[in-house]
C-alpha cells in the first residue's frame, strides 16, 4: 500500500468517491461476457517441453536448497501434488502463472509471456491470507523471452490467494504498493 | 430473495456463479460508471469492468468484510484497473479526463431513482461543497490516479500545499458523508 504519509488516501470516504461518477448503464452484452469468462475453466498446463524441463530443474534445485528435511523424505505421493493457475488482469490478461504445489512443502510457479519491465522494476510474488495480509514470496524478472520461474519454499496451506505486483527493484517491497497484475485463489 | 453482500461474497468464494450474476446486477452499473468516468472510453471501460469482476470472482476467498464492503472492494478494483489503463496517455490528457465537468452535467433521471441515488447525490454534493483547489486535488488523485507530487507539479504549488489540500478535503468529505449516513460515523 502507498505510504500513508505520502498518500493519505483510503478508507470509506475515499472509497465512496466512485459514487460521484455519473450513472451510465453498461452495454447489455457485458453481463453475459463476464459470466461466460468466469465459467471457463482456468487454463491448465499448456507448457512447452522446455518449460516442463525448466520446472523439473527448478524443482530439483529447490529440493537441494531446502536441505535434509526434504531429501530424507520419500518422494511425495502424486495425490500430494496439485496444480492451479493464477491469471493476469488488465494488460496482463494473456499472462498466466502455472503453479505446481507439493502440499506442505513448496510451490513452483512458471510464468510465460511476461512483459519486460522498465529499468529498476521487478515482479514481486505475494501470498495473501484470508485476512488479506500479504507475505512476500520472492521477486523475479523474466528472461528476454518473457519466461520466469519462482520457487516458493513453504506451505501454502494458510494462504488464500497468490498474486504478483510490479514493485521497485532490486529487492521489492515489504507490502504491495500496486494492484496485482496476476492473481488467483489457492485451492484448499 | 436477494442475498446480502456478505452472503454474496461467501457464495462467490464457494464458486457459486449465480453469486457473480447477482454481484453484477447489483454493482455492474456503478462499476461501469466509474470505469467510464476514469477512461472516457466505453470499450476500455468494459474491459476494466470485466477484469474487476473476474478478479473478484477469482479472489473472493480473500475477501474480508471487516476491512471494507464488497461494493468498496469492487469499485476500488475497477478504479485501479481503469487507472492502469490510463498508462500511455499524456499527463495533459489524464488531467483533462480527471477534471472534466462530470459532476455538473448530472441531472436526476430514472436511473437515479434506483437504490443508491441518494448516496451518489450526497457524494456529488460533498465534492461540490469543496473549494475548487481541494476538489481538483481529489479528482486528480481519485479519477486520474495522480500522486501528490504529480498534483503539486500540475497545480504549480509545493507538495506540502497539496498534502494540506487533500487532508482538508478528505476531512470535509468525511464529515459531510458521515452526517448523511453514506459512510459509517
Amino acid at each position: 500500500m502507498p505510504d500513508p504519509e505520502e498518500e493519505p488516501m483510503g478508507g470509506p470516504t475515499w472509497d465512496a468517491l466512485g459514487l460521484s461518477a455519473r450513472p451510465v448503464e453498461p452495454p447489455p452484452e457485458l453481463r453475459g461476457r463476464i459470466l461466460a469468462a468466469a465459467a471457463r475453466p482456468p487454463s491448465r498446463f499448456r507448457l512447452p517441453l522446455a518449460a516442463v524441463a525448466a520446472i523439473a530443474v527448478v524443482a530439483l534445485l529447490a529440493g537441494a536448497l531446502i536441505g535434509n528435511a526434504l531429501r530424507s523424505s520419500p518422494p511425495p505421493p502424486s495425490a500430494q501434488v496439485t496444480y492451479f493457475t493464477i491469471a493476469g488482469q488488465g494488460t496482463y490478461l494473456n499472462v498466466n502463472g502455472d503453479v505446481t504445489y507439493v502440499k506442505g512443502k513448496l510451490a513452483v510457479v512458471q510464468f510465460a509471456d511476461l512483459p519486460v519491465l522498465e529499468q529498476g522494476k521487478v515482479y514481486e510474488l505475494w501470498l495473501i491470507t484470508p485476512g488479506r495480509h500479504a507475505d512476500q514470496a520472492g521477486v523475479f524478472t523474466p528472461d528476454p523471452n518473457g519466461d520466469a520461474q519462482v520457487v516458493v519454499k513453504r506451505s501454502l496451506s494458510s494462504y488464500a490467494v497468490m498474486a504478483v505486483t510490479i514493485e521497485q527493484g532490486p529487492s521489492g517491497v515489504s507490502e504491495p504498493t500496486q494492484a496485482p497484475v496476476i492473481s488467483g485463489s489457492i485451492p484448499a | 430473495v436477494s442475498r446480502t453482500d456478505a452472503e454474496v461474497a461467501a457464495a462467490l468464494a464457494a464458486g457459486d456463479q449465480s453469486a457473480l450474476a447477482e454481484l453484477y446486477d447489483r454493482y455492474g452499473g456503478l462499476a461501469y460508471s466509474v470505469a467510464l468516468r476514469v477512461l472516457d472510453d466505453p470499450g476500455r471501460a468494459e474491459d476494466a469492468v470485466q477484469d474487476a469482476f473476474l478478479g473478484v470472482w477469482r479472489g473472493a476467498s480473500g475477501f474480508d468484510a471487516t476491512r471494507g464492503s464488497l461494493r468498496s472492494w469492487l469499485v476500488a478494483s475497477v478504479r485501479n484497473r481503469a487507472i492502469d489503463m490510463l498508462r500511455g496517455r499524456s499527463l495533459h490528457e489524464r488531467r483533462e479526463l480527471a477534471l472534466r465537468p462530470d459532476l455538473e452535467s448530472v441531472q436526476s433521471g430514472p436511473e437515479d431513482e434506483a437504490a443508491g441515488a441518494q448516496e451518489r447525490a450526497a457524494v456529488r454534493d460533498a465534492l461540490g461543497e469543496l473549494p475548487d483547489e481541494q476538489r481538483e486535488a481529489v479528482l486528480l488523485a481519485y479519477f486520474g490516479g495522480f500522486t501528490q507530487p504529480e498534483i503539486a507539479e500540475i497545480a504549480g504549488v509545493p507538495l506540502s500545499t497539496v498534502k494540506g489540500r487533500m487532508r482538508l478535503a478528505m476531512e470535509k468529505l468525511a464529515t459531510y458523508l458521515k452526517a448523511r449516513g453514506v459512510v459509517d460515523a
